[in-house]
Protein backbone atom coordinates (compact mmCIF):
# COMPACT_ATOMS: atom_id res chain seq x y z
CA UNK A 1 0.00 0.00 0.00
CA UNK A 2 2.90 2.33 0.84
CA UNK A 3 3.74 1.92 -2.93
CA UNK A 4 0.50 4.02 -3.72
CA UNK A 5 2.00 6.81 -2.34
CA UNK A 6 4.86 6.99 -4.10
CA UNK A 7 2.97 8.11 -7.19
CA UNK A 8 1.98 11.64 -6.49
CA UNK A 9 6.19 12.56 -6.78
CA UNK A 10 6.21 11.02 -9.84
CA UNK A 11 3.12 12.20 -11.75
CA UNK A 12 2.17 15.44 -11.11
CA UNK A 13 -0.90 17.16 -11.88
CA UNK A 14 -3.70 14.48 -11.47
CA UNK A 15 -2.08 12.55 -8.20
CA UNK A 16 -5.42 12.72 -5.94
CA UNK A 17 -7.31 11.28 -8.90
CA UNK A 18 -4.91 7.99 -9.61
CA UNK A 19 -4.71 7.32 -5.99
CA UNK A 20 -8.84 7.63 -5.35
CA UNK A 21 -10.41 6.24 -8.99
CA UNK A 22 -8.54 4.35 -10.96
CA UNK A 23 -9.24 4.46 -14.44
CA UNK A 24 -11.99 6.59 -15.92
CA UNK A 25 -15.54 7.47 -14.63
CA UNK A 26 -16.82 6.28 -18.22
CA UNK A 27 -15.26 2.85 -17.75
CA UNK A 28 -17.11 2.14 -14.57
CA UNK A 29 -20.02 2.93 -16.60
CA UNK A 30 -19.26 0.85 -19.34
CA UNK A 31 -18.79 -2.44 -16.96
CA UNK A 32 -21.85 -1.57 -14.68
CA UNK A 33 -23.71 -1.48 -18.06
CA UNK A 34 -22.44 -4.33 -19.57
CA UNK A 35 -23.14 -6.29 -16.13
CA UNK A 36 -26.49 -5.15 -15.93
CA UNK A 37 -27.05 -7.19 -19.77
CA UNK A 38 -25.11 -10.83 -18.12
CA UNK A 39 -27.21 -10.13 -15.05
CA UNK A 40 -29.92 -10.62 -17.53
CA UNK A 41 -28.38 -13.77 -18.96
CA UNK A 42 -27.88 -14.98 -15.57
CA UNK A 43 -31.37 -14.24 -15.04
CA UNK A 44 -32.22 -15.95 -18.08
CA UNK A 45 -30.61 -19.36 -17.13
CA UNK A 46 -31.85 -19.36 -13.73
CA UNK A 47 -35.29 -18.75 -14.72
CA UNK A 48 -35.11 -21.59 -17.54
CA UNK A 49 -33.40 -23.83 -15.86
CA UNK A 50 -36.13 -23.89 -13.29
CA UNK A 51 -38.83 -24.80 -16.83
CA UNK A 52 -36.85 -27.45 -17.67
CA UNK A 53 -34.85 -29.12 -14.71
CA UNK A 54 -34.27 -32.47 -16.35
CA UNK A 55 -32.86 -30.96 -19.57
CA UNK A 56 -30.94 -28.43 -17.67
CA UNK A 57 -29.58 -31.60 -15.75
CA UNK A 58 -28.67 -33.77 -18.88
CA UNK A 59 -26.81 -31.12 -20.42
CA UNK A 60 -25.11 -30.00 -17.53
CA UNK A 61 -23.41 -33.62 -16.94
CA UNK A 62 -22.21 -33.53 -20.67
CA UNK A 63 -20.02 -30.23 -20.30
CA UNK A 64 -16.47 -30.16 -19.16
CA UNK A 65 -15.47 -28.94 -16.03
CA UNK A 66 -12.15 -30.05 -16.45
CA UNK A 67 -12.01 -27.36 -19.41
CA UNK A 68 -14.04 -24.76 -18.00
CA UNK A 69 -11.79 -24.96 -14.95
CA UNK A 70 -8.97 -25.02 -16.29
CA UNK A 71 -9.82 -21.52 -18.09
CA UNK A 72 -10.70 -19.86 -14.77
CA UNK A 73 -7.46 -20.47 -13.29
CA UNK A 74 -5.89 -19.35 -16.84
CA UNK A 75 -8.16 -16.45 -16.44
CA UNK A 76 -7.66 -15.97 -12.25
CA UNK A 77 -3.67 -15.58 -13.37
CA UNK A 78 -4.30 -13.34 -16.21
CA UNK A 79 -6.26 -11.11 -13.75
CA UNK A 80 -2.98 -11.26 -11.49
CA UNK A 81 -1.08 -10.37 -14.19
CA UNK A 82 -3.44 -7.64 -15.26
CA UNK A 83 -3.19 -5.82 -11.97
CA UNK A 84 0.71 -6.25 -12.10
CA UNK A 85 1.17 -4.44 -15.33
CA UNK A 86 -1.71 -1.58 -13.56
CA UNK A 87 0.61 -1.47 -10.97
CA UNK A 88 3.80 -1.25 -13.06
CA UNK A 89 2.16 1.74 -14.88
CA UNK A 90 1.65 3.37 -11.86
CA UNK A 91 5.03 3.13 -10.89
CA UNK A 92 6.17 3.94 -14.46
CA UNK A 93 7.87 0.61 -14.77
CA UNK A 94 8.11 0.41 -18.52
CA UNK A 95 9.87 -2.64 -18.79
CA UNK A 96 7.84 -4.95 -16.18
CA UNK A 97 4.74 -3.17 -17.61
CA UNK A 98 5.57 -4.79 -20.83
CA UNK A 99 6.00 -7.70 -19.79
CA UNK A 100 2.97 -8.66 -18.00
CA UNK A 101 1.12 -7.28 -20.79
CA UNK A 102 2.56 -9.98 -22.83
CA UNK A 103 1.65 -12.46 -19.75
CA UNK A 104 -2.13 -11.19 -19.55
CA UNK A 105 -2.37 -11.62 -23.48
CA UNK A 106 -0.43 -15.11 -23.37
CA UNK A 107 -3.23 -16.29 -20.81
CA UNK A 108 -6.37 -14.14 -23.08
CA UNK A 109 -5.03 -16.35 -25.81
CA UNK A 110 -4.81 -19.66 -24.06
CA UNK A 111 -7.97 -19.31 -23.11
CA UNK A 112 -9.16 -18.68 -26.72
CA UNK A 113 -7.15 -22.03 -27.60
CA UNK A 114 -9.44 -24.22 -24.61
CA UNK A 115 -12.66 -22.62 -25.49
CA UNK A 116 -11.73 -23.77 -29.43
CA UNK A 117 -11.51 -27.15 -28.12
CA UNK A 118 -13.61 -27.45 -25.96
CA UNK A 119 -16.26 -26.23 -28.56
CA UNK A 120 -15.22 -28.01 -31.15
CA UNK A 121 -15.58 -31.43 -28.70
CA UNK A 122 -19.39 -30.30 -28.69
CA UNK A 123 -19.69 -30.32 -32.50
CA UNK A 124 -18.18 -33.09 -33.02
CA UNK A 125 -20.48 -34.54 -29.67
CA UNK A 126 -23.42 -33.22 -32.13
CA UNK A 127 -24.19 -30.26 -30.21
CA UNK A 128 -25.01 -26.84 -31.33
CA UNK A 129 -26.70 -23.86 -30.23
CA UNK A 130 -30.03 -25.03 -31.96
CA UNK A 131 -29.87 -28.43 -29.95
CA UNK A 132 -32.05 -27.27 -26.88
CA UNK A 133 -32.48 -24.31 -24.56
CA UNK A 134 -29.80 -25.27 -22.27
CA UNK A 135 -27.38 -25.45 -25.65
CA UNK A 136 -28.34 -22.11 -26.53
CA UNK A 137 -27.80 -20.45 -23.55
CA UNK A 138 -24.21 -22.34 -23.28
CA UNK A 139 -23.19 -21.42 -26.29
CA UNK A 140 -24.51 -17.91 -26.55
CA UNK A 141 -23.55 -16.94 -23.19
CA UNK A 142 -19.94 -18.39 -23.25
CA UNK A 143 -19.77 -16.75 -26.73
CA UNK A 144 -20.92 -13.83 -26.01
CA UNK A 145 -18.18 -13.76 -23.02
CA UNK A 146 -15.48 -15.08 -25.49
CA UNK A 147 -16.70 -12.20 -27.84
CA UNK A 148 -15.86 -9.44 -24.75
CA UNK A 149 -12.23 -11.94 -23.85
CA UNK A 150 -10.93 -11.03 -27.88
CA UNK A 151 -12.53 -7.14 -27.49
CA UNK A 152 -9.85 -7.23 -24.04
CA UNK A 153 -7.13 -8.86 -26.06
CA UNK A 154 -7.53 -6.39 -29.06
CA UNK A 155 -7.25 -3.64 -26.02
CA UNK A 156 -3.93 -4.63 -25.00
CA UNK A 157 -2.43 -5.39 -28.37
CA UNK A 158 -3.76 -1.76 -28.67
CA UNK A 159 -1.40 -0.24 -25.55
CA UNK A 160 1.42 -3.19 -26.29
CA UNK A 161 1.86 -1.10 -30.03
CA UNK A 162 1.10 2.49 -28.67
CA UNK A 163 3.24 2.32 -25.31
CA UNK A 164 6.79 1.65 -25.85
CA UNK A 165 8.71 4.46 -23.91
CA UNK A 166 8.12 5.61 -20.53
CA UNK A 167 7.02 8.72 -21.62
CA UNK A 168 4.29 7.44 -23.85
CA UNK A 169 3.76 5.18 -20.86
CA UNK A 170 3.05 8.41 -18.70
CA UNK A 171 -0.01 9.38 -21.16
CA UNK A 172 -1.62 6.13 -20.41
CA UNK A 173 -1.97 5.07 -16.89
CA UNK A 174 -5.37 5.88 -16.91
CA UNK A 175 -6.03 3.84 -20.40
CA UNK A 176 -4.12 0.90 -18.96
CA UNK A 177 -6.27 0.96 -15.61
CA UNK A 178 -9.23 1.33 -17.82
CA UNK A 179 -8.04 -1.80 -19.59
CA UNK A 180 -7.13 -3.94 -16.40
CA UNK A 181 -10.41 -2.87 -15.05
CA UNK A 182 -12.66 -4.05 -18.11
CA UNK A 183 -10.15 -7.54 -18.14
CA UNK A 184 -10.96 -8.06 -14.24
CA UNK A 185 -14.89 -7.56 -15.46
CA UNK A 186 -14.49 -10.28 -17.96
CA UNK A 187 -12.77 -12.84 -15.44
CA UNK A 188 -15.32 -11.78 -12.71
CA UNK A 189 -18.03 -12.63 -15.48
CA UNK A 190 -16.12 -15.98 -16.38
CA UNK A 191 -16.21 -16.90 -12.84
CA UNK A 192 -20.06 -16.74 -12.13
CA UNK A 193 -20.45 -18.26 -15.79
CA UNK A 194 -18.27 -21.18 -15.03
CA UNK A 195 -20.18 -21.88 -11.74
CA UNK A 196 -23.76 -21.17 -13.11
CA UNK A 197 -23.69 -23.13 -15.96
CA UNK A 198 -21.12 -25.84 -15.09
CA UNK A 199 -21.18 -26.53 -11.55
CA UNK A 200 -24.37 -25.49 -9.59
CA UNK A 201 -25.92 -28.70 -9.94
CA UNK B 1 -15.06 28.13 -38.70
CA UNK B 2 -19.00 28.36 -39.71
CA UNK B 3 -21.82 29.08 -37.64
CA UNK B 4 -22.86 25.73 -36.17
CA UNK B 5 -26.18 26.84 -34.62
CA UNK B 6 -28.23 25.78 -37.90
CA UNK B 7 -26.80 22.36 -38.30
CA UNK B 8 -27.38 21.27 -34.68
CA UNK B 9 -31.02 22.64 -35.41
CA UNK B 10 -31.46 20.67 -38.32
CA UNK B 11 -29.70 17.74 -36.18
CA UNK B 12 -32.19 18.09 -33.51
CA UNK B 13 -35.46 17.87 -35.78
CA UNK B 14 -34.00 14.77 -37.74
CA UNK B 15 -33.86 12.81 -34.31
CA UNK B 16 -38.20 14.37 -33.50
CA UNK B 17 -38.87 13.39 -37.23
CA UNK B 18 -37.22 9.83 -37.15
CA UNK B 19 -38.82 9.33 -33.63
CA UNK B 20 -42.53 10.59 -34.93
CA UNK B 21 -42.19 8.85 -37.58
CA UNK B 22 -40.90 5.56 -37.18
CA UNK B 23 -42.00 4.91 -33.84
CA UNK B 24 -45.36 5.98 -34.22
CA UNK B 25 -45.41 3.83 -37.75
CA UNK B 26 -44.00 0.47 -36.11
CA UNK B 27 -45.47 0.84 -32.89
CA UNK B 28 -48.58 2.27 -33.18
CA UNK B 29 -50.86 2.18 -36.63
CA UNK B 30 -48.52 -0.63 -38.39
CA UNK B 31 -48.57 -2.58 -34.98
CA UNK B 32 -45.18 -4.27 -36.19
CA UNK B 33 -43.00 -3.46 -33.07
CA UNK B 34 -42.83 -4.87 -30.89
CA UNK B 35 -41.91 -7.69 -32.93
CA UNK B 36 -44.81 -10.71 -33.58
CA UNK B 37 -43.47 -14.11 -32.02
CA UNK B 38 -41.60 -16.40 -34.94
CA UNK B 39 -43.18 -18.92 -33.39
CA UNK B 40 -46.65 -17.75 -34.97
CA UNK B 41 -48.60 -20.28 -37.25
CA UNK B 42 -48.94 -19.65 -41.09
CA UNK B 43 -52.85 -18.65 -40.43
CA UNK B 44 -52.36 -16.28 -37.93
CA UNK B 45 -49.15 -14.40 -40.11
CA UNK B 46 -51.82 -14.24 -43.27
CA UNK B 47 -54.84 -12.78 -41.16
CA UNK B 48 -52.53 -10.46 -39.33
CA UNK B 49 -51.39 -8.77 -42.84
CA UNK B 50 -55.26 -9.54 -44.09
CA UNK B 51 -57.21 -7.61 -41.23
CA UNK B 52 -54.44 -4.99 -40.93
CA UNK B 53 -54.06 -4.32 -44.82
CA UNK B 54 -54.22 -0.33 -44.86
CA UNK B 55 -52.78 0.19 -41.42
CA UNK B 56 -49.58 -1.99 -42.12
CA UNK B 57 -48.94 -0.18 -45.90
CA UNK B 58 -49.63 3.38 -43.85
CA UNK B 59 -47.55 2.24 -41.23
CA UNK B 60 -44.58 0.80 -42.51
CA UNK B 61 -44.23 4.25 -45.44
CA UNK B 62 -44.21 6.26 -42.22
CA UNK B 63 -41.45 4.32 -41.17
CA UNK B 64 -39.27 4.47 -43.68
CA UNK B 65 -39.89 8.04 -44.38
CA UNK B 66 -38.59 8.34 -40.76
CA UNK B 67 -36.00 6.50 -41.51
CA UNK B 68 -34.75 8.77 -44.04
CA UNK B 69 -34.51 11.17 -41.19
CA UNK B 70 -31.56 9.47 -39.29
CA UNK B 71 -29.05 10.61 -42.30
CA UNK B 72 -29.11 14.19 -42.19
CA UNK B 73 -28.93 13.38 -38.36
CA UNK B 74 -25.68 11.14 -38.46
CA UNK B 75 -23.89 13.26 -40.95
CA UNK B 76 -24.07 16.16 -38.78
CA UNK B 77 -22.60 13.86 -36.16
CA UNK B 78 -19.60 13.51 -39.22
CA UNK B 79 -19.10 17.29 -39.45
CA UNK B 80 -18.48 17.60 -35.58
CA UNK B 81 -16.27 14.40 -35.41
CA UNK B 82 -13.79 15.28 -38.54
CA UNK B 83 -12.71 18.54 -36.92
CA UNK B 84 -11.13 15.87 -34.65
CA UNK B 85 -9.33 13.86 -37.37
CA UNK B 86 -5.94 15.19 -38.70
CA UNK B 87 -5.65 14.61 -42.73
CA UNK B 88 -8.20 12.37 -44.33
CA UNK B 89 -11.22 11.82 -42.06
CA UNK B 90 -11.42 8.47 -41.79
CA UNK B 91 -13.94 7.96 -38.90
CA UNK B 92 -16.31 10.41 -39.65
CA UNK B 93 -16.38 8.97 -43.29
CA UNK B 94 -16.86 5.64 -42.28
CA UNK B 95 -19.71 6.62 -39.46
CA UNK B 96 -21.81 8.82 -42.10
CA UNK B 97 -21.10 5.56 -44.87
CA UNK B 98 -22.37 2.88 -42.13
CA UNK B 99 -25.63 5.33 -40.89
CA UNK B 100 -26.41 4.36 -44.73
CA UNK B 101 -25.58 1.11 -43.98
CA UNK B 102 -28.09 1.26 -40.77
CA UNK B 103 -30.87 3.47 -42.64
CA UNK B 104 -31.16 0.87 -45.95
CA UNK B 105 -31.28 -1.85 -43.67
CA UNK B 106 -33.53 -0.57 -41.16
CA UNK B 107 -35.75 1.01 -44.70
CA UNK B 108 -35.69 -2.12 -46.80
CA UNK B 109 -37.66 -4.53 -44.83
CA UNK B 110 -40.46 -2.23 -44.52
CA UNK B 111 -40.63 -2.74 -48.46
CA UNK B 112 -40.74 -6.50 -47.91
CA UNK B 113 -43.56 -6.56 -45.68
CA UNK B 114 -45.63 -4.11 -47.80
CA UNK B 115 -45.20 -6.76 -50.47
CA UNK B 116 -46.81 -9.08 -48.33
CA UNK B 117 -49.66 -7.19 -47.50
CA UNK B 118 -49.71 -5.69 -51.06
CA UNK B 119 -51.91 -8.97 -52.27
CA UNK B 120 -53.30 -10.43 -49.56
CA UNK B 121 -54.73 -12.94 -51.58
CA UNK B 122 -51.37 -14.89 -52.57
CA UNK B 123 -50.68 -18.12 -51.20
CA UNK B 124 -49.64 -17.95 -47.35
CA UNK B 125 -46.76 -19.42 -47.56
CA UNK B 126 -45.63 -16.77 -49.62
CA UNK B 127 -47.13 -14.19 -47.25
CA UNK B 128 -45.00 -16.06 -44.41
CA UNK B 129 -41.76 -16.37 -46.54
CA UNK B 130 -42.01 -12.31 -46.92
CA UNK B 131 -43.00 -11.95 -43.20
CA UNK B 132 -40.15 -14.32 -42.44
CA UNK B 133 -37.68 -12.57 -44.77
CA UNK B 134 -39.00 -9.43 -43.46
CA UNK B 135 -38.00 -10.35 -40.04
CA UNK B 136 -34.83 -11.76 -40.49
CA UNK B 137 -33.19 -8.57 -42.21
CA UNK B 138 -34.77 -6.18 -39.74
CA UNK B 139 -33.42 -8.19 -36.53
CA UNK B 140 -30.14 -9.74 -37.75
CA UNK B 141 -27.69 -6.95 -39.02
CA UNK B 142 -26.62 -4.87 -36.37
CA UNK B 143 -22.99 -4.48 -37.85
CA UNK B 144 -23.30 -0.95 -39.53
CA UNK B 145 -24.49 0.42 -36.20
CA UNK B 146 -22.05 -0.65 -34.33
CA UNK B 147 -19.55 0.34 -36.50
CA UNK B 148 -21.26 3.97 -36.14
CA UNK B 149 -21.18 3.54 -32.92
CA UNK B 150 -17.21 2.39 -32.32
CA UNK B 151 -16.09 5.20 -34.60
CA UNK B 152 -18.13 7.72 -32.41
CA UNK B 153 -16.68 6.77 -29.43
CA UNK B 154 -12.99 6.35 -31.11
CA UNK B 155 -13.17 9.75 -32.22
CA UNK B 156 -14.94 10.75 -28.90
CA UNK B 157 -11.88 9.53 -26.56
CA UNK B 158 -9.51 10.91 -29.11
CA UNK B 159 -11.26 14.75 -28.76
CA UNK B 160 -8.50 16.40 -25.94
CA UNK B 161 -9.69 20.03 -26.72
CA UNK B 162 -11.43 21.50 -23.18
CA UNK B 163 -14.70 20.94 -24.66
CA UNK B 164 -14.93 17.88 -26.80
CA UNK B 165 -17.93 16.92 -28.40
CA UNK B 166 -19.23 14.73 -26.75
CA UNK B 167 -18.34 14.01 -22.76
CA UNK B 168 -15.95 10.94 -22.70
CA UNK B 169 -18.56 8.97 -20.76
CA UNK B 170 -20.94 8.65 -23.80
CA UNK B 171 -17.75 7.77 -25.90
CA UNK B 172 -18.13 4.67 -23.36
CA UNK B 173 -21.41 4.30 -23.35
CA UNK B 174 -21.51 4.19 -27.01
CA UNK B 175 -19.44 1.25 -26.83
CA UNK B 176 -21.17 -0.73 -24.33
CA UNK B 177 -24.47 0.08 -27.29
CA UNK B 178 -21.68 -1.86 -29.36
CA UNK B 179 -21.38 -4.61 -27.65
CA UNK B 180 -25.37 -4.76 -26.22
CA UNK B 181 -26.18 -5.56 -30.13
CA UNK B 182 -23.52 -7.99 -31.29
CA UNK B 183 -25.81 -10.86 -30.69
CA UNK B 184 -28.59 -10.09 -33.02
CA UNK B 185 -26.68 -12.78 -35.39
CA UNK B 186 -28.19 -15.32 -33.48
CA UNK B 187 -31.57 -14.66 -34.89
CA UNK B 188 -31.64 -16.71 -37.68
CA UNK B 189 -30.67 -19.44 -35.07
CA UNK B 190 -34.44 -20.04 -33.25
CA UNK B 191 -37.86 -20.30 -34.99
CA UNK B 192 -38.93 -20.76 -31.62
CA UNK B 193 -39.78 -17.69 -29.21
CA UNK B 194 -36.61 -17.11 -26.69
CA UNK B 195 -34.68 -15.19 -25.50
CA UNK B 196 -32.50 -14.87 -28.61
CA UNK B 197 -35.62 -14.95 -31.30
CA UNK B 198 -36.35 -12.11 -33.25
CA UNK B 199 -38.48 -10.43 -30.52
CA UNK B 200 -36.74 -11.67 -27.58
CA UNK B 201 -35.03 -10.43 -25.09
CA UNK B 202 -31.68 -9.66 -25.96
CA UNK B 203 -32.05 -9.65 -29.61
CA UNK B 204 -34.90 -7.20 -29.79
CA UNK B 205 -35.36 -5.67 -26.13
CA UNK B 206 -31.71 -5.16 -25.10
CA UNK B 207 -30.31 -4.48 -28.63
CA UNK B 208 -33.11 -2.30 -30.33
CA UNK B 209 -33.56 -0.05 -26.84
CA UNK B 210 -29.71 0.38 -25.88
CA UNK B 211 -29.25 2.43 -29.09
CA UNK B 212 -32.34 4.47 -28.08
CA UNK B 213 -31.04 5.36 -24.57
CA UNK B 214 -27.77 6.26 -26.02
CA UNK B 215 -29.51 8.29 -28.64
CA UNK B 216 -32.15 9.82 -26.35
CA UNK B 217 -29.59 10.73 -23.95
CA UNK B 218 -27.28 12.50 -26.83
CA UNK B 219 -30.23 13.95 -27.66
CA UNK B 220 -30.81 15.54 -24.20
CA UNK B 221 -27.24 16.42 -23.82
CA UNK B 222 -27.57 18.54 -27.20
CA UNK B 223 -30.41 20.48 -25.75
CA UNK B 224 -29.42 21.39 -23.08
CA UNK B 225 -25.77 22.31 -24.26
CA UNK B 226 -28.32 24.78 -27.03
CA UNK B 227 -29.92 26.08 -23.90
CA UNK B 228 -26.79 26.66 -21.93
CA UNK B 229 -24.93 28.11 -24.85
CA UNK B 230 -27.40 30.59 -26.05
CA UNK B 231 -24.60 33.73 -26.45
CA UNK B 232 -21.07 32.30 -26.29
CA UNK B 233 -19.30 31.10 -29.86
CA UNK B 234 -18.43 27.46 -28.63
CA UNK B 235 -16.23 25.59 -30.80
CA UNK B 236 -16.58 21.18 -30.88
CA UNK B 237 -18.88 21.47 -28.19
CA UNK B 238 -22.11 19.29 -29.73
CA UNK B 239 -23.51 17.56 -26.42
CA UNK B 240 -22.48 19.30 -23.18
CA UNK B 241 -19.16 17.62 -23.10
CA UNK B 242 -18.71 19.52 -19.11
CA UNK B 243 -21.79 17.44 -18.10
Amino acid sequence: MSTVKVIPLKVSGSETQIVHHPAEIGVWLFVFADMCIFAMYFGVFVWEKKLYPAMFAEGQATLSTEFGGLNTVVLLISSFFAAKAVHSARMLNIDTYRRFIKLTMLCGLAFLCVKFVEYSDKFSAGFDIATNEFYRNYFAFTGFHLLHVILGLSLLTWLLFSVKTTEQLKGNVKASEGVGLYWHMVDLLWVVLFSLIYLVP
Amino acid sequence: MTDRKPLIIVAVVSAVMTTILYAGGMFYVSGFLPPPSPALSQLEVVSFYQQNHTAIITGLTMAFVGTGFMLPLCVIGSVFMAEVEEGFPYFSVMQALCALATVIFTALPNFIWMTAAFRVDRSPELINLLHDLGWIMWATPSWGFAFQLICVAVIGLKDKRPKPFIPRWMSYLALWVAVGVAPTPLVPFFVEAGPFAWNGLFTFWVAFFSPILWIAILFVLIVINIRNNEQDSHQGDLAGSRL
